[in-house]
């Protein structure tokens, strides 16, 4: 059920996860120090099976009864977390908007520049993962290759990763123990 | 089916941990006052002295199995103490006369009746009261009285009863299953405060008969925490439903004696030459986690008699043993529960001139679970949930086969903020500047329940699971000021008031090793 769940997106492996073993509020901290609490919700699957008179299944078919569940679970989850993000990005104002047209390297990097990105202690970026449509995908993978190669998108992209790593240098540099 | 469960325990019973215990909640629940109640060179052949409700005065030898005439020859230096010393005790007059009873699971064979009134003749002649015979046989109405409408009675209750009643009595208490039952027993409905005073005692009773198989093969520690839980759940009743001392006081003493009891004689026997030798071949990580659990067992007692100004009560040969177990890196941790038995290690070692080793294991603890547990790793120690066998299990499982694909984890710690706490106070600030970039990666977790009594119960359904990160920067004051704060006021009552049963109520209950509870404790014990 799990593969299953999981095999729905490979954003659900990377989002980290316990299980809350007691009680049922749960509070956390942000980065930013603020404390926020976790609406739960609850994820129902109804699966049909039509059974037959004195015929079982077969051991592959048992196995999908339990991989069914596991990927509506998963798809309700994405729903979930997708209502979320878009809940929170236009709240946050956190938006960059393709007026419907194809991607740009100029919206491109107005989104990698929203985002927050870390680094290793010797500065090589952990670059971020996007999650895309389809369309956008195809799109993405035939421009990119092209924008990587024109001096003024490297010039941009070039001051975004050094503000960037300014940027989480000096968040690391907070941590510490001060008089 | 209970009064021939309650026959077979009584077959199996031994007299310490077993009858001695359940005998006494039998005479509470007559209406008798246990005035001492235990096992020691002082006893002067009396392990039960009690009053009745008509003001006299009872004595009560406790045996267990068939009592024949050479059986009884071998204990009647102690049967003639029991008729002949006076009682010494605050409570009662000098020179008082007392009755006596000789106890037993079994029955007593007819030669040694006749002796007995024998000598019942020649005690009679010397002023003394005669002894009375007690046959476990005569006993077994009086169980089943106490606790008569509290059995299991639906089928899943019932075989989940068995299943702990018929556990081999060697490391497979199931803590959580046992719990259970004592919360079905002593559950959170409106119940009248006189039925929850006999369910509390029906709890000692019912604990009698599951701990037997333990106390039976000397597992010690499974019968310390089966008897800690048990009070943990007797205490929380009497929290819950508002009850007074004297409905709810005495059964509580009794189990908590009876715990009490069994960390003794896992102390003494850790103390024994070669107490800690393996009786059989096993991987180097169980052993270590034994002696792990086994030191915090003497460190406990330790502290507990250093607390009552006792402390030379232990052998001497508890210091060096330490030393060297700690020198040797004999102990494991295999988890966050283990860190209720590193605590009290650390506690003995800085009270044993020793203070440097003490903090040195909560820093190895701090940088493990920094090391570990930060929000990227991958391979966490396991949570306090998870005890040394189920920690060992799943590495044994890990080799036979990969694990299905799970996502990504998120650890946490939950024992992280009392380390940082317990460090501050000691004013080690360059342990913790050296380790804070990685301190501030660690996300602490906490459990606060909703009710501060459901601490007590082992799963708690109402409450609020926190998660918090240490401060970035964080000021060193703001971080000691923090650390001296401790508001007791979200501790049960017992644990707040009681600080022996606060240290075996961490021990037995890893889980419930909140910040709070700890820096109690280090305030007690520290």
């Amino acid at each position: 059920m799990f593969d299953a769940l999981f095999s729905v997106s490979p954003i659900l492996s990377q989002i980290p996860t316990r299980p809350q073993r007691e009680g049922r509020a749960s509070t956390f901290q942000d980065e930013q120090g603020k404390i926020k609490a976790i609406d739960y919700k609850l994820i129902s699957v109804p699966i049909q099976r039509k059974l037959e008179d004195a015929r079982g299944m077969t051991l592959q078919e048992f196995v999908e009864t339990a991989r069914e569940p596991g990927t509506g679970v998963g798809k309700e989850m994405m729903r979930g977390l997708f209502e979320m993000l878009d809940k929170v990005t236009k709240e946050t104002g956190n938006v960059v908007n393709c007026g419907g047209k194809p991607i740009d390297s100029t919206s491109f990097l107005d989104l990698l520049d929203k985002v927050q990105i870390d680094f290793t202690p010797e500065g090589i970026p952990h670059w971020p993962s996007f999650c895309s449509g389809s369309t956008m995908q195809a799109q993405l993978q035939e421009q990119f290759p092209k924008w990587l190669v024109d001096p003024a998108f490297q010039t941009r992209l070039g001051k975004i990763v050094e503000r960037k790593r300014e940027e989480f240098f000096e968040r690391e540099t907070c941590r510490r123990l001060v008089d | 089916m209970k009064e021939r469960l309650v026959e077979d325990w009584l077959i199996k019973a031994g007299e310490r941990g077993g009858l001695d215990v359940a005998f006494c909640q039998i005479l509470l629940a007559k209406g008798f006052k246990i005035l001492r109640a235990g096992h020691s060179p002082t006893e002067v052949g009396k392990d039960i002295i009690a009053i009745s409700p008509d003001k006299k005065i009872h004595a009560y030898q406790i045996k267990c199995g068939h009592i024949g005439l050479k059986d009884f020859e071998a204990i009647q230096p102690q049967v003639t103490n029991l008729i002949e010393a006076a009682i010494i005790h605050p409570s009662i007059p000098r020179g008082a006369k007392h009755h006596s009873y000789l106890v037993t699971t079994g029955e007593f064979k007819l030669p040694v009746e006749v002796t007995v009134q024998a000598l019942n003749d020649a005690w009679n002649g010397r002023g003394h009261g005669p002894l009375t015979l007690i046959r476990g046989s005569e006993l077994v109405p009086d169980f089943m009285k106490l606790a008569a409408d509290f059995w299991p009675v639906d089928p899943p209750e019932v075989r989940s009863f068995l299943t702990l009643y018929l556990a081999e009595g060697k490391g497979d208490l199931d803590h959580k299953g046992f719990a259970e039952f004592l919360h079905r027993l002593l559950p959170d409905k409106d119940l009248s405060k006189p039925i929850v005073a006999r369910r509390i005692a029906a709890a000692g009773l019912f604990a009698s008969y599951l701990l037997e198989s333990f106390n039976r093969q000397g597992d010690n520690w499974s019968a310390f925490c089966g008897w800690t839980i048990t009070a943990a759940h007797q205490a929380w009743a009497a929290e819950r439903y508002g009850l007074q001392d004297k409905m709810w006081k005495h059964s509580f003493d009794l189990t908590r004696g009876a715990a009490l009891a069994a960390l003794d004689r896992l102390s003494f026997e850790t103390l024994e030459p070669h107490g800690l030798m393996p009786h059989e071949p096993e991987i180097d990580d169980y052993t270590r986690m034994r002696n792990t659990i086994a030191f915090s067992a003497v460190a406990a007692r330790y502290l507990m008699h250093r607390r009552a100004g006792t402390p030379d009560s232990l052998p001497n040969a508890a210091i060096p043993m330490l030393d060297q177990l700690v020198r040797a890196n004999r102990f494991w941790f295999w988890g966050e529960s283990a860190f209720p038995h590193f605590l009290s290690i650390a506690w003995m070692l800085e009270h044993t001139g020793k203070c440097l080793y003490g903090e040195h294991v909560l820093i190895q603890i701090l940088t493990a679970l920094t090391r570990s547990n930060h929000q990227l790793s991958q391979n966490p120690v396991a949570g306090p949930e998870l005890s040394g066998d189920e920690v060992l299990t799943s590495l044994f499982k890990k080799l036979e086969r990969t694990e299905p694909r799970r996502g990504r984890k998120a650890p946490v710690s939950y024992c992280l903020e009392s380390i940082i706490h317990l460090l501050a106070l000691r004013m080690r600030r360059q342990a913790l500047k050296a380790r804070w970039y990685e301190i501030t990666h660690v996300e602490m977790a906490s459990f606060q329940p909703k009710h501060a009594a459901d601490a007590l119960l082992w799963h708690c359904e109402q409450g609020e699971e926190k998660t918090r990160l240490q401060g970035k920067p964080q000021r060193w004051q703001t971080l000691t000021g923090e650390a001296r704060a401790n508001d007791l006021s979200s501790l049960p009552e017992i644990l707040r008031k009681d600080a022996d049963f606060a240290l075996m109520f961490m021990l037995a209950y890893p889980h419930r090793a909140s910040t709070t509870l700890v820096k109690a404790l280090d305030n007690w014990f520290g």
